[in-house]
């Protein structure tokens, strides 16, 4: 249960903070901001209003900056009275206040922020404007001198205003990195068989434009599956994959249209979109944890092997993954989003993350992860264009390639290259694994 | 209850209101500024009446400047400010908090 505050805590939590001002404005000698969050009831601090007032603080800060103003100092309070932080601020008090005012009347949660500007001479700036009644847009002040609306109504209509903020946020951070993933998988080079910035690989029917095309095109799809995950969140884990078909499907209807009917993200749109799916299933905290998204997934994609492709037989086979599955026995995306990612997990990622760490470029360290996905799956598109006797030939170079050196030389890659393409060989699903291991990389590196 | 020195309680923040009192000059003087004045200045000045009443302050001269706070905080901030000016400060949440 969230904590809760009396009238008398609440009182002196603002006495203490006046008697802050003043000391760090004695201190610093510089304007002061001081934000906190209005928030009406006895719960004053909980997991989400926490993360309406870190937007807020970001928000302030970038501002800030962005119009030459800079914090010199700051304290920061997170106490069940709320989150509160002071600034120090080198500018002018009359530019910042106007920053303070543009955030509070244009922020998604500018309403929720009170963001007092205090002169150097210690007296508060007033605004030109007074506040908006939260709930009927009528003055702020007497609305709540008047007791116009109950505390019920007020923590629901704040509830709400907080969380569709922040699944907005989440969704647009979700679908930029997904995005950032795809054109990176697509910009490493050299890489064997593959569409990348040297050349086409294997492929005659697309290039890097045709990829720039479908990863614009998917940026709302990405960002649907979590608003969707988010919506299906208190459901089973199923519920959210079998929520998310409808909008697979429509995103390669976008792709196709952006690339002009080439398949050039599919497995992306499975394997990417329940990654997205997952985050919305999941609080922020947790998607720095690649093992907590992987685990959602497999979750949500539970009983879909069995359910997709038993009874397929090479004769009723409609999908390349079902050909597959009937010629070979092999599961492809949909056994490896059943067990959670597990060659992205322990060998992909690894491999990309200490790369990077070591100083290895994105192209020298993506390609390693790409060489090494390869060996620890049955790469479907692989099989689909050389058959076992091509995918195991292929194997057997990859690997000579990856024991002479754990990040091979731009040479060695290119000769793989050279050798994949003279027999028509892409690994496309191996590409499609680096990209969640690009994603979980950036979601690791994205502050929360 | 006398009012042996000045005392402050309360901010100029939003929703609250600052409240001081000093000796008085034989009754209560009362010196508001609302933010609300209009509607409800009225109303103010019954609540830190019937305070100063309950605290029995007969002399004292009080300044308020109100920020859009409600009766209950108005009532807490008057009380706080009394009993500073008395030195009491056990039991009280914000007491030594000001100095």
């Amino acid at each position: 249960m969230p904590q809760t505050v009396d009238l008398q805590q609440v009182l002196e939590a603002r006495e203490r903070r006046a008697f802050r001002q003043q000391a760090l404005l004695a201190e610093c000698k510089t304007p002061l901001v001081s934000f906190s969050m209005n928030i009406a009831g006895p719960v004053k601090n909980t997991p989400l209003i926490r993360r309406g007032f870190r937007l807020g603080r970001r928000t302030l800060l970038e501002q800030m900056q962005l119009a030459g103003l800079s914090a010199v100092r700051e304290e920061e309070t997170d106490a069940a009275t709320g989150c509160e932080t002071l600034l120090a601020v080198r500018g002018k008090a009359e530019d910042i206040k106007k920053i303070a005012c543009a955030i509070e009347e244009n922020a998604p949660l500018g309403r929720l922020y009170d963001m007092d500007v205090i002169g150097t001479d210690g007296v508060k700036l007033e605004r030109t404007e007074p506040r908006k009644c939260l709930i009927c847009g009528r003055p702020a002040r007497e609305c709540a001198r008047s007791r116009a609306h109950t505390v019920e109504e007020l923590q629901e209509t704040t509830r709400a205003l907080l969380e569709t903020a922040l699944l907005e946020e989440d969704a647009r951070t979700a679908a930029r990195l997904a995005e950032k993933a795809l054109l990176y998988e697509v910009c490493v080079t050299p890489k064997p068989g593959l569409v990348d910035r040297a050349n086409n690989g294997s492929h005659r029917d697309m290039d890097i434009y045709t990829f720039m095309s479908s990863a614009a095109a998917l940026f709302p799809y990405f960002a649907g599956c979590v608003r969707l995950g988010r919506k299906t969140a208190d459901r089973p884990a199923p519920e959210t994959f079998a929520a998310l078909r409808w909008q697979g499907l429509q995103a390669e209807c976008d792709m196709r249209r952006a690339t002009g009917g080439v398949n050039t993200h599919k497995g992306a749109i499975y394997s990417m979109g329940l990654l997205c799916g997952a985050l919305g299933r999941l609080c922020r905290e947790r998607w720095a944890d690649p093992a907590a998204v992987l685990s959602e997934i497999a979750a949500m994609v539970r009983g879909a092997v069995s359910r997709e492709l038993d009874g397929v037989t090479s004769e009723n086979a409609k999908t390349a993954g079902q050909r597959l599955y009937a010629l070979y026995g092999v599961t492809g995306v949909r056994g490896e989003a059943e067990k959670g990612f597990p060659s992205v997990l322990e060998f992909g990622l690894p491999v990309l993350e200490a790369g990077l760490a070591r100083g290895k470029t994105a192209d020298e360290a993506g390609a390693a992860a790409l060489l090494t996905l390869l060996l620890h799956t049955s790469d479907t598109n692989m099989l689909a264009r050389g058959g076992t006797a091509g995918l195991k030939e292929a194997e057997a170079q990859v690997s000579a390639v990856l024991s002479a050196c754990e990040y091979p030389p731009a040479e060695a890659v290119e000769r793989l290259d050279q050798a994949f393409i003279s027999r028509r060989l892409s690994p496309g699903g191996s590409a499609d694994l680096l990209s969640l291991c690009w994603m979980l990389h950036f979601l690791k590196e994205e502050p929360a | 209850m006398e009012i042996k020195k000045p005392a402050v309680a309360g901010t100029l923040e939003s929703s609250d209101c600052m409240v001081t009192v000093e000796p008085g000059q034989g009754q209560v003087d009362l010196d508001l500024d609302s933010a609300v004045i209009r509607q409800y200045g009225k109303q103010i000045r019954k609540v830190i009446r019937e305070t100063l009443d309950r605290l029995d302050v007969s002399n004292a001269k009080v300044t308020v400047v109100d920020k859009g706070a409600l009766d209950c905080t108005i009532k807490a901030r008057v009380e706080c400010a009394v009993y500073r000016s008395n030195d009491i400060k056990d039991n009280l949440p914000w007491g030594g908090v000001i100095k």
